[in-house]
């Protein structure tokens, strides 16, 4: 399947490369092979083809050589420095013995897997933005996650709310386009998922001023751009309960529900799912929404990717006033049960790192379990309905309240890994509070909405450790701890495992680490030069498995070092990559 | 000063006294002077020498000062969880300095009483308050009055001090829209911007 090309594109693409020639030092890859939808629904093991490695956003590989026996004898096969600083959460893809690595600022280089030789680099020239737009500047450094592949192409969302299409083979643009205005405020932090010609994207910047009123996942045709449809996640006319939900305050004066993690999709039922974060502003009293649960903030969206109809969506946590986003990975997972397969979501939806369970054909709670400490949620009814703790919602401006998990996490983007040889979910957490307390604050362009005045992250009470990899059992009835693994510092990357019965992740003290998927025991630990980032993968090329880690400089790190002052974080920030492989036998 | 909505009435009254040193700042010169190479020196790598935030938020602008509120809320963050690599290990001399020379840096003028780290005082220095009175008294000293450029150039120096006038105090005026500077772009507003919100004063925690 081969996305066609624009003629005039074609000309302008055919024109640059004569003029480009050698001098440009960009390489090309020869006879690249095109991306199918069939191998998206089955990447190959050798591969990582998307943001989690598959649609189901698993994080899981099928590769083995790397594996509980082998994994002590690791060695460099290569490392390279990152283009651009910023805060680093890359997910390296590799595809026909190239990896693809997207970089803050919009940057995407393509480089030999095996070698790790440059072959082409792809610098966004990004829009210019006023000096005192900080809040929104600083979107450009704090890119979330992936690009995409498809066909010979590279699909990249960028920092200024386009869509940029690449040529694998040689990183030339083949078409872009302005999806939402940049100077409201909009930019990408998240890549697109392909869904049968269809990019799927979902904006950010929904909680800067002049966005009011609009936050979407969109469609777009992966040949011609032309939009096929948007899901507003904070004003859906069809849904009156939303709209009511909001207790008045009208659509601009609405911000937030931004879908910031790359959703999954199952192309049995063309289900897209995606989480949606916060409320903005962050509390009800600045919101004026009284004791609405504004909707569709801190919930599961499910949308036909047909026709970007909402099939059914779950609240995570409602009525939030504390700045708890609810967006993270929404994992789709298959279990049989007495001979019927089982379809369930599996997530750490929000902060406050509660595990969820849903069926994902109808939306259905069927079970949580808590992993960090937190005090906002008090139960969850057997049908699903969240009740939080009102003693925690600030009557006043200025009122002061402890709130555990933090701002920062409990949970943050740092991804989660489903392992189906374990029948576990692998989360990385972080045990934090904050006092949190709403300001009366009025928007300026370009900085956000949150109207909130947040303390230090500080470790809850009686806890001394930040870091937990908590290993949650999951069944269509239940969650268990299956092991907890505590660090003193925090848990800094999204975490891979693989069919070798390893969970590889690591920390803020810079050691990416393997555990033992079924005891929780660390085999292989290796220091490297920044706090482990971004997502770990695997690929194999002539029979050699790799193992991808990233480095770099980590808010989340950064947000609570001072629960562990013994392991000072280095003040460089040394965005990389390393990549390892076993010797050759 | 402690309630919010007194703040802002005070940054309204403030306005009147402008050039007035005796309430100025709530920091001397000299701390705001050592603050600065303190701050470039720890935190201008990620911050950004202009406090406009590169790796890190800025420390900047109205919102960020309204945010922060007062003095004791960016020296109670700063001094447990800042810089990363030394999280609260520069000691409160350098803390206040660096808080100092921030205020000074977003508009507000030194005096002579200096910063101390004394809970009462930090929490009665209201930042939203000191820098739009020093933004006010700066636009007087050159009525050369800020345009929309020199409002862009110059982001430090924000005219944060006319959106005080509107604010709780009394009923809200109804004129919300002349609360956003005419030199910035207006952006919608909480759906509670103007209202008569109730406050508690600081640092009471359930
Ligand atoms: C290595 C980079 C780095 C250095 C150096 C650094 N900071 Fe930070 N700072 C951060 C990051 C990252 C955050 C945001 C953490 C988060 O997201 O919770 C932050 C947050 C803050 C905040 C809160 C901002 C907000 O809007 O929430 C303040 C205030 C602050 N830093 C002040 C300082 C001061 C003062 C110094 C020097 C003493 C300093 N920082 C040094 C990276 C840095």
């Amino acid at each position: 399947m081969k996305i066609e090309l624009l003629k005039s594109m074609m000309v302008a693409t055919t024109a640059l490369a004569l003029i480009a020639g050698p001098a440009f030092a960009q390489n090309v890859k020869e006879n690249y092979v095109p991306v199918t939808d069939e191998m998206l629904k089955n990447p190959p093991p050798e591969e990582w083809l998307m943001f989690r490695g598959n649609y189901a956003n698993q994080g899981y590989s099928q590769l083995d050589k790397i594996n509980k026996d082998t994994v002590g004898k690791l060695q460099l096969a290569w490392a390279w420095p990152m283009a651009e600083a910023g805060i680093q959460e890359t997910a390296p893809l590799v595809h026909d013995g190239v990896m693809f690595l997207q970089t803050n600022n919009s940057i995407v280089e393509a480089l030999d897997a095996k070698t790790g030789d440059l072959i082409w680099t792809y610098r966004h020239v990004l829009t210019e933005l006023p000096a005192s737009w900080s809040y929104q500047l600083n979107q450009a450094r704090r890119q979330k996650n992936s690009i995409a592949l498809y066909g010979d192409k590279v699909i990249l969302t960028t920092a200024d709310a386009k869509i940029v299409v690449l040529n694998a083979a040689d990183g030339k643009v083949v078409w872009e386009k302005q999806v939402l205005d940049v100077l409201k405020g909009y930019s990408y932090t998240v890549g697109p998922v392909m869904a049968e010609g269809k990019i799927i994207s979902a904006i950010s910047g929904c909680s800067i001023a002049g966005t009011a009123g609009g936050c979407f996942i969109m469609a777009h045709d992966a040949n011609t751009g032309e939009e096929l449809w948007r899901f507003n996640t904070i004003d859906d006319p069809e849904n009156p309960k939303q709209g009511e939900s909001w207790g008045g305050v009208p659509p601009e004066n609405r911000w937030g529900g931004t879908p910031w993690t790359t959703g999954s999709y199952d192309p049995a039922t063309k289900t897209t799912f995606w989480g949606i974060g916060m409320p903005g502003p962050y509390s009800e009293l600045i919101r004026g929404s009284g004791d609405g649960s504004v909707l569709y903030t801190n919930s599961t969206l499910a949308l036909d990717t047909e026709t970007g109809k909402l099939k059914w969506y779950y609240q995570h946590l409602p009525r939030d006033n504390w700045d708890l986003d609810s967006p993270f990975e929404r994992i789709l997972v298959d279990q049989e049960v007495d001979g019927k397969t089982q379809h369930l979501l599996v997530t750490a939806a929000g902060k406050n790192g509660i595990v969820f369970a849903l069926d994902r054909d109808t939306g259905k709670y069927l079970w949580h379990k808590e992993t960090v400490k937190q005090n906002v949620v008090t139960g969850i009814d057997a049908d699903g309905t969240v009740h939080i703790n009102t003693d925690l919602i600030p009557q006043a401006v200025g009122e002061e309240d402890l709130i555990c998990a933090s701002v920062s996490g409990g949970k943050l983007w740092m991804t989660g890994s489903y392992s189906p040889l374990t029948k576990a979910y692998y989360v990385p957490l972080t045990e934090a509070c904050n006092t949190v307390a709403p300001t009366q604050t009025e928007f300026t362009a370009g900085n956000a909405v949150g109207a909130t005045k947040f303390g230090p992250r500080v470790l809850p009470e009686g806890i001394t450790d930040a870091g937990l990899l908590d290993a949650v059992d999951i069944n269509p009835t239940q969650g268990d701890h299956k092991w907890q693994y505590r660090s003193r510092p925090s848990m800094t990357s999204s975490v891979l495992a693989t069919a070798g019965g390893l969970v590889f992740g690591g920390d803020a003290a810079r050691n990416i680490n393997a555990w033992d998927q079924e005891t929780g025991e660390v085999v292989w630990s290796q220091r490297l030069n920044a706090p482990i980032g971004g997502y770990p993968s695997t690929y194999e090329i002539d029979g050699e498995q790799y193992l991808v880690v990233p480095t770099g400089y980590s808010n989340a790190a950064s947000s609570i070092s001072s629960a562990f002052p013994e392991i000072p974080l280095p003040t460089g920030s040394g965005n990389s990559i390393f990549v390892f492989k076993l010797p050759k036998s | 000063m402690p309630l919010k909505s007194i703040s802002l009435a005070f940054a309204t009254a403030f306005v009147a006294l402008a050039g007035s040193s005796a309430q100025a700042g709530g920091f001397t010169a000299e701390q705001a002077a050592a603050g600065e190479t303190a701050y470039n020196a720890n935190c201008a790598q990620c911050h950004g020498r202009q406090l406009e935030g590169t790796e890190a938020p800025a420390l900047v602008g109205p919102d960020v000062m309204q945010n922060w509120d007062t003095a004791a809320g960016l020296f109670d963050f700063i001094r447990v969880a800042m810089p990363p690599s030394a999280p609260g290990q520069l000691g409160d001399e350098t803390y206040l300095n660096i808080v100092a020379y921030i205020m000074k840096f977003n508009g507000a003028e030194p005096g002579d009483k200096p910063l101390t780290n004394d809970p009462a005082l930090l929490a009665s220095i209201s930042l939203p308050a000191e820098t739009a009175a020093g933004a006010s008294s700066a636009a007087a000293a050159a009525p050369a009055e800020a345009t929309p450029e020199a409002a862009e150039a110059a982001p430090a120096v924000p005219q944060a001090f006319t959106w005080g006038k509107q604010l709780p105090g009394g009923p809200a005026p109804g004129a919300q829209g002349a609360a956003a500077t005419p030199a910035a772009p207006t952006v919608p507003q909480a759906f509670t911007w103007g209202k008569q919100l109730p406050t508690v004063q600081p640092a009471t925690t359930k």
